[in-house]
């Protein structure tokens, strides 16, 4: 024993002599619980079982560790058939000691007999299933066909042999009932319920005898009122004899009519027993394939949500891609400004005096569309081609623009000019001409604009004295 | 005489194999040793 203060080993003194803790009332306990330990062992050792259960539970209510109580209130269980419970002490038991303890021994040899571990398993299931018949109105002979059943698959089971007698009794045959019972009492001498019952059924049976006697003595006497004339009564030895007069005649009669009512028999123990249990077992088989077919309609439920979540993931990438795609490849996009440099350079390198071919591809290029990503190789290219056509271009449009200015063909004028002015901004006349041509088309947002950009680019100059002329007209037009 | 309504009262359906982690986790292994060691240490604490 160890004290339950430092748990140091405990001498016969009232106190621990490691650390003076008083411990004369823990010994105490201790020696109670050993003291029911004791008494149940004293009681299993005679079969009195329910007894031992008693005491060795008490035991355990006082010390919990009490492993040899525990062990053996496992094996009073495993005894009574009652195999979960038996476990269940064992399991405990080892978690409080998992060294030199005979419980595992005992898991481990339950464990390695898989078809007695299901058989006692299986008998527990169908124990509870004849249970559940004694509770229905019309479920007594179903619970006695399955409590046999119980006891073939686990004759240690008092349980069931208990329920089978009570059922016998309640049905009005003690003899069997009586039968079980005493099986009962093999097992577990002094259950209080086995006793009551057995009592029970000592009492029917003596009833029943003293009925059959109390008949016997008043045909003996001849004070019955059957006085039927057909028969023929007399005495041979000890026993009563009847026998019908006309047996011969009415023999073929009797037979036909026990046929009949064999057959009404055996039809009503189709009716009440087998039928109920074809359809419970119809049931049973019914209701396993719901279960399976609730089981691959969840597997499939699930398999949706996968296969929809997966869909959906797939569906978001290639938006994804699809707008990158679109970065790339959109109306004036990437993928077209570089295909028309390119094509601009190749016409460029193959002839550099098709410069307005180059040119019209060098347009077809989107400043607005580069984002940072934008290689700088590619940037550069396109200055560079850009700057070696530009004054040729320049000049070339500028010739063309101002014939349609002098045709008055201002919008063709603006488009020419705008592109002389595109290619090389720093041409003054071209510039000039372009804000010329707004202002007289009357487009006085971008002739303003273009005044402004000639102030800007080419100060203290006669076009930059003209643009702040005409940019004055304007404002004396807004005033 | 015995009532068999009042008697099947006294039966209960059996743990099955499948309830021993129920069973013993919800075991109360509180024991007196426990009671007395919790109450010392309470009135140490006083």
């Amino acid at each position: 024993m160890r004290c339950y203060n430092c748990g140091a080993e405990l001498s016969e003194h009232s106190f621990c002599t490691n650390c003076g803790v008083d411990v004369a009332l823990y010994k105490r306990i201790m020696r109670i619980s050993n003291t029911f330990y004791n008494e149940g062992l004293e009681k299993a050792k005679v079969r009195d079982l329910s007894g031992a259960i008693v005491s060795l539970r008490q035991s355990l209510k006082f010390n919990k560790s009490n492993i040899k109580a525990r062990n053996l209130l496992g094996l009073v269980y495993y005894e009574m058939g009652e195999v979960v419970a038996a476990l269940s002490e064992w399991v405990i038991s080892t978690n409080l000691r998992n060294k030199k303890n005979v419980a595992a021994d005992y898991i481990e040899r339950l464990q390695s007999n898989g078809t007695k571990m299901e058989n006692l398993n299986s008998s527990i299931k169908k124990y509870n299933q004849a249970y559940q018949y004694c509770l229905q109105p019309d479920g007594k002979d179903l619970a006695i066909v399955q409590l046999k059943r119980v006891i073939n698959l686990n004759p240690k089971l008092v349980r069931a042999y208990q329920l089978l007698g009570l059922v016998y009794i309640a049905t009005g045959r003690p003899e069997p009932a009586k039968n079980y019972l005493l099986k009962a009492k093999e097992i577990d001498v002094n259950s209080t319920l086995t006793l009551k019952y057995l009592q029970e059924a000592d009492r029917m049976i003596e009833a029943l005898n003293a009925g059959k006697k109390t008949s016997l003595k008043d045909k003996l006497t001849g004070n019955t009122q059957d006085n039927n004339p057909g028969v023929t009564k007399y005495v041979d030895d000890n026993e009563y004899v009847i026998q019908p007069i006309q047996m011969k005649d009415k023999r073929g009669s009797g037979t036909v009519l026990n046929i009949i009512l064999g057959m009404a028999l055996g039809f009503a123990i189709t009716f009440f027993l087998v039928r109920p249990a074809i359809i419970q077992a119809a049931n049973d088989d019914a209701q396993e394939k719901i279960n399976n077919i609730n089981l691959q309609l969840d597997a499939k439920n699930l398999t949706i949500t996968e296969l929809e979540k997966a869909n959906s993931e797939y569906e978001d990438r290639i938006k994804s891609m699809s707008d990158s795609l679109n970065a790339y490849a959109g109306t004036e996009g990437t993928l077209a400004s570089m295909e028309s440099l390119l094509k601009a350079a190749s016409v460029y390198l193959s002839n550099p005096e098709n410069y307005l071919e180059v040119a019209d591809y060098i347009r077809s290029v989107d400043e607005t569309a580069w984002t940072e990503d934008t290689s700088e190789n590619y940037k550069n290219l396109y200055y560079a081609l850009k700057n070696a056509i530009g004054v040729s271009v320049c000049d070339a449009y500028y010739a063309e623009g101002n014939t349609a200015y002098n045709n008055k063909q201002y919008d063709d004028a603006i488009a020419y000019l705008e592109a002389a002015v595109f290619f090389d901004e720093t041409d003054a006349d071209a510039i000039y001409l372009l804000a010329t041509c707004y202002r007289v088309a009357e487009k006085d947002t971008e002739a303003q604009d273009t005044y402004n950009k000639i102030i800007e680019l080419f100060p203290n100059t006669w076009y930059s004295g003209r643009a702040e002329t005409y940019l004055a007209e304007y404002s004396d037009t807004d005033d | 005489m015995i009532n068999f309504e009042d008697e099947i009262k006294k039966f209960s359906p059996s743990l099955e194999v499948e309830d021993i982690e129920d069973t013993i986790y919800n075991q109360d292994l509180t024991d007196v040793a426990d009671l007395f060691v919790k109450m010392i240490k309470d009135n140490q604490g006083d």
